[in-house]
């Protein structure tokens, strides 16, 4: 049975959530301070160019006027769509995009292992914009990835090297946005760490949300 | 086209004759020529005529105007015809100016002429504006919530919920109706106060409100009642003011990402909040209360004891007191758990005694550089103040209103931020402040309340998953979430729908604009987002347009929030189709006759012409999307009848996107169980349907392949189900097959 089971999934993760919980026997204070990127965190690399799987141009077509939509055939180290694993989205009005990814080997601690990315927009859009978010545990060569005009269904690949610094770092979360003419909208994605590779059977269920 | 091309073949002058043909500009533009090539005069579009009322804000519309070998560079309007009006920006695109008073439908034209990059000026366009006289509606008073307080406090009326549909309100008028005379701070004012006199037993106070609107028009006489209980002997009322410390979305002065400004948070009264004066020896709660609308409180305590105030985040108004009762708070966990709600005292502990204020300020804990320094401790009031707007916002439209429990779960999850409709409501928040945090996003958070607002007292058929602007969704989901988007527009009085984030220590926010339609025209719209019935975006444009007084292009219509609440808990609530736009503009049609033409007119443009609350009649389907993968909406099928054939696709994506669940309607002559057989062309083989009677399920049939899906429901004559049908590859939030064109075969015996 794979039905859209709103509140069941709904309430199961919440209360997985809730296991952590400490309870207090009274009314209990807002949140503690949560962690923060340190204030001198390292220098950003330069942006990773994108890299649009697209058919190859008709021989007479125009040349593309847009630099960052430059259309090229998936190179042959990188994973087809189909062989990735959807990032999880954060259940919330998001960016009409997908994210996949893939790793070239286990996420082991202090072992570098390649992530390839790629996000595909469900709808035309603008100024697109990948970017890995730094976490404690993680070090990672990952810049900004930048698309000027991202179009509905392309594939925008990226990929860098991760390492664990320990055994217990905290998955790995990619933020992505995108402008739709005067509008724009963002979306976090979740990538468990210590996933391999990935099948379509291994995709995890997103919660639905209203 | 009277200069020489030296050398032109007979061939070539053909073809210059044939683009001046074809361009449309005649021979009354001027034209010019820039090294050797013929320049084609510019088209001026002046736009579509338009109906207003006096006083409506009127805006032409010449962006349709065209130059086919370069670009506009510059626009002339002028008025030719009508009562003389003033045009603002008159040599832009899209001047504006206020529809003049009259006492007859008068019409104004204007001419638009147009001037290319290279100087040649277009034929001149006109366009007509109908103005007719303003039919003034009156407004509405809201006398606010009936309170019950205890001798010596003091009492604010609220009469700031007080709405004029077509106007503002100019002027308010309270007078006392019952109980002991009482002298007002002011009669005139929206929100007076007043001592609570003493009195020996409990006793009410009554007070009308009237209020007048900016064209004269007084309201009915709105009515509250303050109940006033006598002290208790040896007590005090010690009472304070409570704030909560809020973070601003930076101006684009302060940061052009627009992200929350964490070095200037502002103290905003935080209202309807729970107060308790605990014993500060042994914690004892002496007295509890909630502050009123201005955040103020005051509690009945012993004199002279040692007491410590504590502010909760809930808002109680619980059943031992008249409708209308809430109980909504903010905790960590949604309730499954025992969580109890977040609580915040200064903890200074001070003896009690009247006349002294003990004011409670309570802060962000959060650096001016968005590091959490501690406590986060307004959190919980920001959120819980939007909810009390909300709240006010329904209470205008419905004072009696009963709202069921609410949980706001903020703190430790992390799954994100989205309305859960049971077997307890919460909302659930995000509250990273290194990714995303939404204590201080006003429009998300209302958001939310906006669907536990619909679930409850309208209906949900939203099928939820994933969604955001431009995509082409379910019609269901396209409501619901649309609704939504509105409704935190409506009750914020604001259409900046912004939302807050970090990226790697950068604060930023994206958002949209509510009140900006979707492009009419798919035919080149950009970025894919125009008009749909499947568009959240149309359905909260359409619905914003639907409420506001503000007249545009497309919008003559200004009803106020409450037909639209009327429509929600009425025929919206009860549609034997679904929950989408086509009941709502129905319903809404129907009840407001003098305006259905100006409601087509406004969906019209959205392209959406269905006709009844099936969608029937409905001819726009998206740019490029396969016609018989969405219309007709319903198809209605019949028991015993020829099998029917549903084509269903991802073109637009999977789970909730248009084209993956097909609609039937399906109404029996004669009562007694139906068989309802579903199958698919899919080899994965996995169909699935839902059948609803009037937005209660009926029969479910969801088993794990192989297919076909076959079950049996009693049906009764007469009564109309529909049917929502699906294969799981396309309309399943976690497929595992592969998606694609599939035909559904359903059949009904």
């Amino acid at each position: 049975m794979r039905t859209n089971k709103l509140d069941g999934m709904i309430r199961a993760a919440a209360g997985t959530a809730l296991l952590a919980l400490t309870l207090a026997g009274c009314d209990k204070p807002a949140p503690q301070a949560v962690p923060v990127p340190p204030p001198e965190a390292p220098a950003q690399p330069a942006p990773a160019p994108a890299i649009p799987d697209a058919p190859a141009p008709a021989p007479d077509a125009p040349p593309p006027t847009e630099p960052s939509a430059v259309p090229k055939p998936a190179t042959s180290n990188e994973p087809r769509i189909e062989s990735m694993l959807a990032a999880i989205p954060s259940t919330k009005m998001g960016v009409a995009v997908d994210l996949h990814y893939s790793f070239d080997g286990a996420a082991l601690p202090n072992q570098p292992v390649i992530v390839h990315l790629a996000a595909v927009p469900r709808v035309a859009g603008a100024n697109m914009k990948v970017s890995v978010q730094q976490a404690a545990g993680l070090q990672m060569t990952a810049g900004p990835l930048n698309v000027q005009k991202a179009n509905a269904s392309g594939v925008y690949r990226q990929q860098f090297s991760l390492t664990k610094l320990d055994g217990t770092a905290e998955p790995l979360r990619v933020l992505v946005i995108m402008e739709m003419g005067e509008d724009s909208n963002f979306g976090y994605f979740t990538i468990p760490l210590g996933t391999v590779g990935g099948t379509n059977a291994q995709k995890q269920d997103s919660v639905k949300q209203r | 086209m009277r200069h020489s091309t030296p050398g032109l073949t007979l061939a070539g002058i053909a073809a210059l004759l044939l683009v001046a043909c074809s361009s449309g500009g005649g021979g009354s533009g001027s034209s010019s020529s820039s090294g050797g090539a013929a320049n084609t005069p510019p088209v001026a579009n002046a736009g579509a005529n338009q109906t207003v009322s006096s006083g409506a804000s009127v805006t032409l519309n010449g962006t349709a105007s065209s130059d086919a070998d370069g670009s506009i560079a510059s626009f002339a309007w002028t008025q030719t015809a009508g009562t003389s009006v003033t045009l603002t920006n008159a040599a832009t695109s899209q001047p504006t100016f206020p529809a003049p008073t009259v006492a007859a439908a008068t019409t104004l034209t204007f001419s638009l002429v147009v001037t290319d990059n290279r100087g040649s000026v277009s034929p001149a366009s006109t366009v007509t504006v109908t103005v007719n006289p303003s039919t003034n509606v009156a407004p509405t008073a809201n006398a606010g919530a009936n309170q019950t307080v205890t001798s010596g406090a003091t009492v604010t009326l609220n009469g700031t919920a007080s709405s004029d549909s077509d106007g503002s309100i100019a002027s308010y008028a309270w007078t006392q109706t019952a109980g002991t005379a009482v002298s007002l701070s002011s009669a005139a004012v929206s929100q007076p106060t007043f001592t609570a006199p003493s009195v020996a037993t409990a006793t009410t106070f009554t007070f009308s409100l009237i209020v007048t609107d900016n064209l004269g028009a007084a309201s009915a006489a709105s009515t509250v009642n303050v109940t006033v209980n006598p002290a208790v002997a040896g007590n005090v009322t010690v009472t304070g003011a409570v704030t909560f410390a809020r973070v601003l979305f930076a101006t684009s002065m302060q940061d052009m990402n627009r992200g929350l400004f964490y070095s200037a948070p502002v103290q905003q009264p935080s209202r309807g909040v729970l107060v308790r004066a605990r014993n500060a020896s042994n914690q004892a709660v002496l007295a509890s209360g909630s502050t009123d609308s201005v955040g103020n409180y005051s509690l009945s305590v012993p004199n002279g004891t040692g007491i410590t105030i504590e502010v909760v985040a809930r808002m109680l108004r619980d059943s031992t007191q008249p409708l209308p009762r809430w109980d909504m708070r903010v905790q960590n966990g949604d309730g499954t758990a025992g969580d109890v709600p977040y609580s915040y005292t200064d903890g200074v502990a001070f003896s009690s005694s009247a006349g002294t204020p003990h004011n409670i300020a309570i802060p962000t804990g959060i650096s001016a550089a968005g590091a959490a320094t501690g406590t986060r401790a307004s959190g919980p009031f920001a959120i819980l103040d939007t909810l009390y707007q909300g709240v006010q916002t329904i209470l205008a439209v419905a004072p009696n209103t009963d709202f069921p429990e609410l949980i706001v779960d903020w703190g430790n999850q992390s799954l994100g931020t989205f309305f859960s409709s049971g077997p307890s409501q919460f909302i659930a928040l995000l509250s990273s402040l290194v990714s995303d945090t939404d204590e201080f996003d006003q429009h998300v958070i209302a958001h939310e309340f906006g669907h536990y607002i619909e679930f409850n007292f309208s209906r949900a058929d939203n099928i939820g998953g994933p969604h955001s602007l431009g995509e082409k969704l379910d019609p269901r989901v396209a409501f619901g979430e649309g609704f939504g988007y509105a409704f935190a527009a409506i009750v914020l009085n604001s259409t900046d729908a912004r939302d807050s984030a970090n990226n790697n220590g950068d604060f930023f926010s994206t958002g949209f604009n509510i009140e900006t339609n979707p492009q009419t025209n798919p035919v080149g719209a950009p970025n894919d987002n125009y008009g749909c019935w499947c568009s959240e975006s149309s359905v909260f444009s359409i619905l914003w347009d639907l409420y506001d007084s503000n007249a545009d292009a497309n919008d003559n219509v200004a009803l106020g929030f409450a037909p639209l609440w009327s429509v929600l808990i009425g025929a919206q609530r009860t549609t034997p189709a679904y929950t989408t736009i086509f009941p709502f503009i129905t319903a809404l049609r129907a009840a407001r006759p003098a305006e259905a033409g100006a409601i087509t007119a406004l969906v019209a443009a959205q392209n959406i012409d269905g006709s009844d609350a099936f969608g029937a009649g409905e001819t726009h389907v998206p740019l490029g999307f396969p016609s018989n993968a969405a219309l007709p909406l319903f198809t209605t099928i019949t028991r015993g009848g020829a099998p029917v054939v549903l084509h269903t696709v991802d073109d637009f994506g999977v789970d909730n996107k248009l084209g993956n669940h097909r609609f039937l309607r399906f109404t029996p002559s004669v009562s007694g169980s139906v068989t309802i057989t579903l199958a698919t062309s899919n080899p994965t083989n996995d169909p699935d349907y839902r059948m609803q009677r009037a937005g209660t399920f009926v029969l479910i049939e969801d088993d794990p392949p192989p297919g076909p899906e076959t079950g049996s429901v009693s049906g009764t004559a007469g009564t109309t189900y529909v049917l929502d049908v699906y294969d799981c590859d396309n309309g399943c939030s976690n497929p595992q097959g592969t998606s694609g064109d599939y035909d559904l075969t359903v059949t009904i015996n």
